[in-house]
């Protein structure tokens, strides 16, 4: 089998598979593409897709329908029309007990008095939707702020954790070898202690041995030496 | 459902002008068009920007889409050339050095979704960086063989039709940096 056959086998069936079993013991750049096959393998299987974020999916794609709430679009100025229409022609519609009527025109006092009022309700309306605006940008960072402070939060407590975990097994281990190490000092010690005392004795014992041996020669002799 | 009959019908609803399947053939695909993106050309940003490409090209090209091969065989060819564009237009001296910065712009772009907890999310993206600094150390053309025979699943013939290179280059190519994955010492890291 060529080396071509091979290296496409040890990416379809494996590096470990049994027909390229012979090939790779002989050949020492097919074992290199082995071993890379196995490694990107493995490298490849680690990887964990990474979510997309927000893109502009508007953009490509057939053309969207207009929303078919049109009318929804045209209902504000058609109002306004009609606001001003009613108030062009000062109309005023009433019901009393002989039932509906509608007025044209007002009297040129009550008509300052109106014109008075509508401003005055203007400026209120405008005064009230700035407060409410107001409030929601503050209600919205507010909010916005609480989340982002609970999502800190939550990611040091976390990563306190697993640091916590982390340092944990550290220590253990360090504990672990730490003793381990002292004992294996302590019996060293005791048996050098030992040894110190087994020569003491032996050499007690010679030097008794020594003076029995001096005192039980003759003094002539002893002299002589 | 991801699957070439599926595909199929989306695709010819999307024809018809119908934006629902549109959406759903993008909601299928343009996860792993993004991070086949993010493999090769290992930046944020330009990974955004071709599956921008990538899906406009698509579907401009959707009534050429006759179904002989499946459907993501066709759009990771499309990819794959958007993506041999961009290494074209890219200026020789840009690198992906400066893939770290980007990558974590989009951690806490993640994190802010809350889809899954940081720890987790910090994990996935350290993995994800570890890959990313592996492949960058191929050339432009054998990353994108490496993408496409393992992270595509595509064959050499499939790979020969879409880069329009002979499929002989491209298992030059593909064991090449198989060779060259071995003697990289940061293999081990990611495998660990």
């Amino acid at each position: 089998m060529s080396c071509h056959e091979v290296r496409d086998r040890i990416w379809e069936e494996g590096p470990d598979a049994p027909s390229v079993a012979a090939h790779l013991l002989r050949c020492e750049d097919c074992r290199e593409v082995a071993a890379g096959a196995k490694s990107l393998r493995a490298a490849s299987a680690a990887w964990r897709d990474e979510p997309i974020p927000a893109w502009n999916r508007a953009a490509v794609g057939p053309p969207r329908p207009a929303h078919s709430r049109r009318w929804a679009t045209w209902l504000p100025l058609a109002a306004c029309l009609a606001l001003t229409i009613l108030t062009a022609f000062r109309m005023e519609i009433a019901r009393d007990a002989s039932g509906w009527s509608v007025q044209f025109g007002a009297t040129k006092n009550e008509s300052q008095l109106d014109q008075a009022q509508v401003t005055s309700l203007i400026e209120d309306a405008i005064a009230s939707s700035e407060r409410q605006m107001v409030y929601r940008v503050q209600e919205s960072l507010e909010r916005l702020r609480q989340d982002s402070e609970a999502h800190t939060k939550s990611l040091i407590i976390d990563l306190a954790r697993y640091t916590r975990e982390e340092r944990a097994e550290d220590m253990a281990r360090l504990v672990t070898t730490w003793s381990d190490r002292r004992e294996r000092d302590m019996a060293l010690v005791e048996n050098q202690i030992q040894n110190l005392i087994d020569l003491n004795q032996s050499n007690r014992s010679t030097l008794y041995q020594l003076a029995n041996m001096m005192r039980s020669m003759p003094p002539s002799s002893a002299g002589e030496e | 459902m991801i699957g070439s009959a599926n595909d199929m019908s989306l695709v010819q609803a999307a024809l018809a002008g119908d934006t629902k399947a549109w959406d759903r053939l993008l909601a299928c695909y343009e996860r792993p068009i993004y991070n086949f993106a993010l493999r090769t050309v290992g930046h944020h940003d330009d990974a955004l920007d071709l599956v921008q490409e990538t899906f406009l090209s698509v579907y401009r090209n959707l009534h050429r889409f006759s179904g002989k091969s499946s459907f993501k065989t066709w759009l990771y060819t499309i990819a794959s050339r958007r993506t041999v564009d961009l290494f074209r237009r890219r200026k020789p001296t840009e690198s992906l050095d400066d893939s770290d910065q980007p990558m974590d712009v989009h951690l806490s772009t993640d994190a802010a979704r809350r889809e899954e907890s940081p720890v987790t999310a910090l994990l996935r993206h350290e993995t994800n960086r570890h890959l990313l600094r592996l492949l960058r150390q191929l050339s432009d053309e054998e990353r994108m063989v490496v993408e496409l025979k393992c992270f595509g699943e595509m064959t050499f013939d499939e790979m020969e039709t879409a880069l329009q290179i002979s499929a002989n280059t491209l298992k030059s190519r593909f064991y090449g940096a198989l060779r060259k994955m071995k003697a990289m010492p940061e293999v081990a890291h990611v495998v660990s």
